[in-house]
């Protein structure tokens, strides 16, 4: 491998402050998004990852043991879809399924290994077939997803939100077996408790 | 477009319900003067709703007015919208002509040489149903993108139904621009996935026997095991029924006007009997 600072573009003597810098500024260059549909991705994708392999090389250098860039940076140098600095991952296709660009955030999910495919990426991915209408794929998925992380609330809300109609229709209750409390329950209700208070001597309601 | 999705009339207010009447009256005669008389006997539930959404979306002033029937005695009364009768008829000559284009592909012996037959006269409903720019390329490139997912032989049901929904999407929202289109957008594309699917589920013991592809029959290999999945079927059906009302109401006014209640009655209730009226003819078969 090259140097890792004639990569980054800076003297070994740099402070941490300017090899950030330099890092944050290859990295925007070369960022995957900006190749979507060019046919220079591939060569895109390898400075990508000899950058952050020479940053992660660097940090390692300086910091020693202690420091774990990753944890700071998010930035997954063994798979250059997955992630850029600043946040993890999944808050990027999260941030790009709700902007509507569906199409790259399966990109990325589909470029992910077999081993980072947890509850959060079948959840995401079925978010993905969900926007595109692939309701049968959309439901496998967030059936997976659940499966996985069974007490996850947002993964439950939104297998729940698939099942269920709009709010404002007034025939979307009649299609679930829910039981709800109408006028006729709340009499009964109150008829067999003044039952109950006339055996135990009291009366609830007076006039029956 | 077949004819699935039809109203439960015993859960709407009885005014809905004439207005309901009333649109396909509208409807049908718009179609039989303008189109061609065959239109009155062709049009079916489906595109009513078609209708209904895009008034809805359109927002055309619509009045009720009694208008004598030729096929029925007396006055009946007669939603008028012609603005959106006039778009959906377009879409219905257009879909009407190349679905037959599409069977005499596909079909042969005697039914292939009827439809051959009737091929002129069918052309001339689409010659004159094509006054929408670009509305009789969104037909074609549907009904070619639907050939192609079918002779991809593909094994999931989502991509097969993908190219017809893709066209219900764009038939929807035609000239509407906005929010508006991307409601009518989604809708559409439900309303059209949830038309293939139901009628591949209707469609799967014929297309057993010709060796049809039916996007139900690749992915379980057989009819009797697609029937034994009937529940994993069914599902995806409400699903699609359930994506379209949610969407549809960002647009439902508050409170709900005659539109909304039709609509939601027409797609949660009516669509679920639909699925269940397939299901009963399965069984009795």
């Amino acid at each position: 491998m090259n140097n890792p600072y004639e990569v980054l573009g800076v003297s070994e003597n740099a402070s941490d402050e300017e090899i950030k810098k330099a890092y944050r500024k290859l990295a925007k260059q070369y960022h995957p998004d900006n190749y979507t549909d060019n046919p220079l991705k591939d060569l895109a994708d390898e400075k990508m990852k000899a950058i952050n392999e020479a940053y992660d090389l660097i940090q390692k250098e300086r910091a020693g043991n202690g420091y774990n860039r990753q944890q700071n940076y998010g930035y997954n140098s063994n798979n250059t879809n997955n992630s850029y600095y600043g946040d993890s991952g999944f808050a990027r296709i999260r941030r790009l399924i709700n902007s509507g660009r569906v199409d790259e955030a399966e990109v990325l999910l589909n470029g992910m290994g077999s081993g980072e495919r947890n509850a959060e990426w079948h959840f995401l991915m079925s978010l993905v077939y969900y926007r595109k209408g692939w309701l049968q794929d959309a439901r496998s998925e967030i059936n997976l997803a659940c499966s996985m992380d069974p007490y996850n609330r947002e993964y439950r809300n939104f297998q729940q939100r698939m099942s269920s109609g709009a709010y404002s229709s007034p025939y979307s209750n009649m299609n679930t077996n829910e039981i709800g409390c109408s006028t006729c329950d709340i009499c009964q209700g109150l008829l067999c408790a003044d039952c109950c208070c006339e055996c135990l001597g009291g009366d609830c309601i007076r006039c029956c | 477009m077949f004819g699935y999705i039809r109203p439960v009339k015993g859960e709407l207010y009885v005014k809905d319900s004439e207005f309901y009447s009333a649109v396909y009256c509208g409807l049908c005669r718009y179609g039989g003067k303008n189109i061609s008389h065959l239109t009155r006997w062709l049009l079916n539930y489906d595109f009513v709703l078609l209708a209904l959404l895009r008034m809805s979306l359109s927002g055309e002033k619509v009045c009720v007015e009694k208008k004598r029937c030729p096929y029925k005695l007396g006055k009946k009364a007669c939603a008028c919208a012609d603005g959106s009768y006039a778009f959906v008829c377009s879409a219905f000559g257009l879909l009407t002509y190349g679905k037959l284009l599409d069977d005499i592909k596909d079909e042969k012996g005697f039914s292939r040489f009827c439809k051959k037959m009737i091929k002129p006269i069918f052309a001339r409903i689409a010659k004159k149903s094509d006054t929408y720019d670009g509305l009789r390329d969104i037909v074609n490139e549907g009904l070619n993108a639907t050939d192609i997912a079918e002779s991809q032989n593909l094994d999931s049901v989502d991509r097969s139904a993908d190219g017809f929904a893709a066209m219900m999407k764009k038939i929807a929202s035609y000239g509407l621009d906005g929010e508006k289109k991307l409601i009518a957008e989604s809708c559409g594309y439900h309303i059209g996935r949830f038309i293939y699917i139901a009628d591949a589920l209707d469609d799967i013991k014929d297309d057993e026997k010709s060796g049809n592809y039916n996007p139900l029959l690749k992915k379980y290999e057989n009819s009797e095991n697609a029937i034994s999945h009937l529940n994993e079927i069914e599902e995806t059906l409400y699903d699609s029924l359930n994506a379209f009302s949610n969407h549809y109401a960002l647009l439902a006014s508050n409170p709900i006007n005659a539109y909304d209640r039709l609509i939601f009655n027409i797609v949660e209730l009516g669509g679920r009997n639909a699925v269940k009226r397939i299901i009963e003819r399965k069984n009795e078969k």
